[in-house]
């Protein structure tokens, strides 16, 4: 079945995904990291990617990039669609591999901040330094004013006196600081889309939140996309304008965040739901679980991948068929047979 | 950072009093002196040594003071006049034997390093990041060879291929006419030419651990989320590799630099003695055997002062790379 590649007709659609697959060889065979997704992002939205851990996210957010290749990854197949800052539409899987016009687009169209602040910055050398790299790297200024552009991005994203930190070393900030400087670098060539996975995981409550506060006011003031991974729908929640359910390298569910939480279809976004520990209510009722594990990506069951964990099991037809993603409202779709999908 | 090099200076001149006592009290722990032997010698040959003409040389040596009086005056000497004492082998004063040696060793050793590290260098990093190529294999294996050689034997053999092939014995660091003649740039291309030899044979003793340890090094560092940061910054291959993951595994090797010297002098006596160099260890091989103690009293002290220095050096560079590293 053919998909309609909407970003051809849609200016407003600034990434898409085709039936993604991103493979790893491994000696034990082959990982189906990610297992034919696609999806497309509008502009001025937050799309947030949820899923259990070994879920795909995370290669997913790293096959846009294809920062997966030197991670022995590989984009098998499908397509990502990325509309530049000029308008022209490119497809990133049939970039070749660390190439120049690959590297044109990172960290100047599309930029990613990771989960570990602690460890995302080399300790050699100053975060101004690692800052400038990037700036000089992709518009052909003097470093004097790279620097000073350096200094700016750092105070817009709260940094307290900025021309100081601009010569700090990482290991001489906080974690949260860390967080913003990664956050001031990948902003400082103004991408147009933003990939965050999981970057506040490693941060303690009242920093999380602030970090997320500065993420959405950016996202406002920068006028980008922000891909934001995460496995917290806490995150999902205060962020996200649509959301992917992710399960196995596959979508199971995509829709906008409002109806994701009032009106969950998929049984596996239905138990993530209920699996969120709420303030409110009984305190002796036990957090609810969703039964076994996660299987290897190396051994996708059959037919729906959630069918082993699933409640609403149905011998014969999950255990079997692929289910596709159906449409039920504009922007509501699941790959579930309890929506007759597949036809 | 004035206050730590004042402080490190300190450190160092008391280490190397210490070295230089322990050298000296060493030397002459084995029974007899120097004069001793050389009386023995006498003896042996049927020679009349007369009892006044041995007090005579006592006094002028001061053999007959206990050692630390020996010491202070050996110290006294080199502090205030610049010198070292008397050879009893060679009869000389020990700063005209010694000086030209020790900058030989000095030149030898630091060719030496910087073929290893231009040697290891490129071929560790390509081992790592051409991980279980054949390449890797073969470099691996090469270096294992290298490793597992004894360095005497490499020096010989290719004393011989460069015999055969090229009719030049390249033993010793100059060529007859020019060992006495006055520097010269024809000279120094001679000694150039020489070195190649000594400076292969002992550098590639270091090059094969030297290509493992940084290999081992790197492929921890490639996978750090740093690299990945990097790369997406938009950075091309080479000079992601260069700036990020090499610019730090490198920074343990900077800290062997100050090992350097004490090795080639400690390690190498064999491998001079065999292609006849003309450097700091044979020469104190020799004057340990026959308790020629100035001589090798003299040897050693320069040698950790060197050392010592070499130490502080690599402590500052590294201290210079690594902006984790402050000394308050």
């Amino acid at each position: 079945m053919t998909q309609p590649i909407r970003i051809h007709n849609d200016p407003g659609v600034i990434l898409e995904l085709l039936n993604l697959r991103t493979v790893f060889e491994t000696r034990g065979g082959t990982v189906r990291a990610v297992n034919g997704i696609s999806f497309y992002t509008r502009n001025d939205t937050v799309l947030g990617v949820v899923g259990e851990s070994g879920c795909g996210k995370t290669v997913m957010a790293h096959s846009i990039l294809r920062t997966v290749d030197p991670m022995g990854g590989k984009v098998a197949d499908g397509n990502i669609f990325f509309r530049r800052k000029n308008g022209e539409v490119v497809d990133i899987a049939s970039l070749p591999s660390e190439g120049r016009q690959l590297r044109s687009l990172r960290g100047s169209e599309i930029s990613m901040i990771f989960q570990e602040p602690m460890t995302a910055f080399s300790p050699v050398y100053t975060i101004g330094q690692q800052i400038m790299e990037v700036i000089t790297l992709h518009q052909k200024i003097p470093s004097r004013q790279a620097k000073a552009k350096a200094i700016e991005m750092l105070g817009r994203v709260s940094i307290p006196k900025p021309e100081v930190r601009v010569d700090a070393y990482p290991h001489q900030l906080s974690g949260g600081m860390r967080q913003r400087a990664m956050i001031a670098m990948a902003l400082s060539c103004q991408p147009k889309l933003l990939i965050a996975d999981e970057p506040t995981t490693a941060l303690d409550v009242t920093i999380q939140a602030q970090i997320l506060e500065l993420m959405v006011a950016l996202q406002r003031e920068f006028e980008m996309n922000i891909i934001m991974i995460t496995h917290d729908l806490g995150v999902i929640a205060e962020l996200a304008t649509d959301v992917v359910v992710m399960y196995l390298g596959s979508i199971v569910e995509k829709a906008p965040v409002g109806e994701v939480y009032s009106n969950p279809k998929h049984p596996y976004t239905k138990a993530l739901q209920e699996s969120i520990p709420r303030v409110e209510g009984s305190v002796s009722k036990k957090l609810a679980t969703i039964s076994g594990s996660v299987p290897s990506a190396k051994n996708i069951p059959p037919g729906c991948p959630f069918h082993p964990r699933c409640r609403e099991f149905m011998q014969g037809q999950c255990d079997v068929h692929v289910p596709t993603l159906e449409t039920l409202s504009a922007d509501h779709t699941v790959a579930c047979w309890l929506y007759g999908g597949g036809e | 950072m004035l206050a730590y090099l004042l402080r490190r200076s300190v450190w160092m001149l008391v280490t190397i009093v210490l070295v230089s006592m322990l050298s000296f009290i060493l030397i002459q722990l084995p029974p007899g002196d120097f004069l001793s032997t050389y009386i023995a010698q006498l003896s042996a040959s049927g020679q009349q040594v007369d009892a006044a003409e041995v007090a005579a040389l006592e006094a002028r040596y001061g053999l007959d003071r206990p050692v630390y009086v020996q010491y202070a005056m050996w110290i006294r000497g080199i502090v205030t006049r610049g010198d070292f004492g008397q050879s009893f082998q060679w009869n000389r004063p020990v700063s005209d034997l010694i000086w030209e040696r020790v900058w030989f060793t000095v030149i030898l050793s630091g060719a030496s390093f910087v073929f290893s590290w231009v040697v290891a260098i490129p071929i560790g990093i390509f081992s790592a990041v051409r991980k279980y190529s054949v390449g890797d294999y073969l470099f691996t294996f090469l270096g294992f060879i290298g490793l597992s050689t004894p360095n005497f034997l490499l020096a010989l053999v290719l004393m011989w291929l460069l015999y055969i092939n090229f009719g030049v014995s390249p033993g010793g660091l100059f060529s007859q006419e020019y060992i006495d003649a006055p520097w010269s740039l024809a000279k120094v291309w001679d000694m150039l030419q020489h070195l190649i030899v000594p400076v292969v044979v002992i550098g590639t003793a270091g090059t094969a651990g030297l290509i493992r340890t940084l290999r081992a090094r790197l492929l921890d560092e490639l996978n750090r989320p740093y690299v990945t940061t990097a790369r997406a910054k938009g950075l091309s291959a080479w000079k992601l590799l260069i700036r990020y993951p090499v610019r730090l595994a490198i920074l343990p090797f900077i800290s062997t630099v100050g090992w350097v010297l004490p090795q080639l002098v400690s390690g190498g006596i064999i491998v001079a003695i065999v292609l006849n160099l003309p450097t700091v260890g044979p020469m104190l091989h020799r004057s340990l055997m026959s308790q020629d103690m100035y001589l090798a009293g003299s040897f050693i002290l320069i040698i950790s002062v060197l050392t010592v220095i070499g130490t502080l050096v690599s402590d500052l560079l590294l201290a210079w790379l690594d902006p984790r590293i402050r000394y308050e």
